[in-house]
């Protein structure tokens, strides 16, 4: 069965020669929920930005069997949905509309299409009736359901979140999970917010040095004190046995 | 963080907030002939001056804050008066003509941003025909400024957290600093925004947004 993603000997460094991703090798299937977590620094970002065809380094990066390239990188960045770690940066229009119709105008398709296409993504973030209001007068969690609504809206093949709990309080935290439980899309969801990845993802990649150091199920990888602590990660909370939760 | 004090009474409801655009932008363009061609004496100045206060009560603008908002201008305006007398004769008259001028011109225009929403004056734009790319620069503009506002206030919170008594010159010089970071930071952001947009299909050419 072909990938909907896959990774292989990717590596990229950046224009002046620091290496973000070394050799970075994983395969994700459609339907999969996937965490990718790791120490700062670790090439997080990197790979989501490579994948959304933003940055092209060597190896190969493939979309449901077909390899990434410079060429048709504007293709492929229909299939990816990004949502960045702060909403300000991909919020840009005067109004939540203009925003979440933006992508599906850059695609060509016409006034009843796109008005489909907000309406809808709308709904899934539970934002209807926000077409009018502007950015800048929303909530954290208002404004992180309209940046996801604003990749949803090209209908993607994958919904990739980058630090996705930043910012929000125990409530939006709280609303954004049970929104992203209920999408029936492919996710990658990366960040430090490991709890958030328990509960969402049925599996996790450790990623540090730019490479894949761990992949496997969130509670097996994220329970190995050992392997957490070598990667400048700790073993969650809800993971810690009694005793050691009494320290 | 204060959010909406660049057009902060245009979403109220009156006659004037639901005037057709273009009229409204040509009986506004009318007035502010008007007051750059017709002598201004000070029968005409106070008609002009009943006029507008009369429809900024139409439009529910409180009177304190148009004050507040034409007081913006006064120091330039002063200062092109204390010049005046140096080319003119008659300088009196002249400096009186132009400070009225000026006076009704600042208050039509306060009455027209105060009643027509941000928004709204950008899509009229572009069906006027401004180039789609002005349109574009303006709207960002406005969506950033807001958020620019915010990240300079918290520069200057966290300033003034760590230098609480220090006086007004260093006070300036701090603020210079913070603004040439907030440059720094705003060039970063918008290498950002710039990924957001190609994400979503955007390219240079300025296909249809």
């Amino acid at each position: 069965m072909t990938a909907l993603i896959e990774f292989e000997h990717y590596r990229y460094r950046y224009p002046d020669g620091t290496p973000a991703l070394n050799d970075l090798s994983f395969r994700i299937q459609k339907g999969e929920q996937v965490g990718i977590v790791g120490p700062n620094g670790a090439g997080k970002t990197t790979a989501l930005l490579a994948l959304s065809g933003l940055l092209f380094g060597e190896g190969a990066i493939r979309i449901e069997g077909e390899t990434l390239e410079r060429r048709n990188g504007k293709h492929f960045r229909q299939s990816v949905g990004l949502v960045f770690q702060n909403p300000d940066d991909q919020l840009f229009m005067p109004t939540v509309y203009e925003d979440v119709a933006f992508g599906p105008q850059n695609l060509g398709w016409d006034k009843g299409r796109v008005d489909e296409a907000v309406k809808a993504a709308l709904q899934a973030v539970e934002l209807e009736g926000y077409q009018e209001k502007s950015s800048h007068h929303l909530s954290s969690g208002e404004k992180k359901r309209v940046a996801i609504a604003t990749v949803l809206s090209m209908q993607p093949r994958v919904l990739i979140l980058d630090e996705p709990s930043t910012n929000l309080d125990p409530h939006a935290r709280r609303q954004l999970i049970n929104l992203i439980e209920s999408m029936d899309i492919t996710t990658i969801i990366a960040g430090h917010d490991l709890e958030l990845i328990l509960e969402l993802c049925d599996r996790a990649l450790i990623m540090a040095g730019g490479r894949a150091v761990g992949d496997g199920s969130p509670r097996s990888l994220f329970r190995d004190r050992f392997l957490m602590e070598k990667h400048l990660l700790e073993v969650p909370y809800s993971l810690r046995s009694r005793t050691e939760q009494a320290y | 963080m204060r959010h909406s004090f660049l057009d902060k009474y245009s979403d109220l409801d009156s006659p004037l907030h639901r005037m057709d655009l273009r009229l409204k932008l040509g009986a506004f363009l009318a007035l502010l002939i008007v007051f750059a061609a017709v002598p201004m004496y000070w029968e005409v100045v106070v008609a002009a001056l009943i006029l507008l206060t009369g429809l900024f009560l139409l439009a529910g603008i409180p009177l304190q804050y148009v004050a507040r908002r034409a007081l913006v201008i006064l120091p330039f305006l002063l200062f092109i008066i204390v010049f005046i007398p140096l080319f003119q004769e008659q300088t009196w008259l002249v400096a009186w003509h132009t400070f009225a001028r000026a006076v009704c011109s600042v208050l039509t225009l306060i009455l027209f941003v105060s009643t027509t929403r941000f928004v709204v004056l950008l899509q009229m734009l572009d069906e006027l025909g401004m180039p789609r790319m002005i349109v574009q620069v303006l709207s960002f503009i406005y969506r950033f400024f807001f958020v620019l506002i915010g990240e300079l206030e918290r520069m200057e919170l966290a300033s003034r957290a760590r230098a609480p008594r220090r006086g007004k010159m260093y006070y300036y010089k701090a603020l210079s600093r913070m603004l040439g970071m907030l440059i720094i930071r705003s060039y970063e952001r918008s290498e950002r925004v710039y990924q957001a947009m190609q994400l979503r299909g955007y390219d240079s050419e300025g296909t249809d947004a």
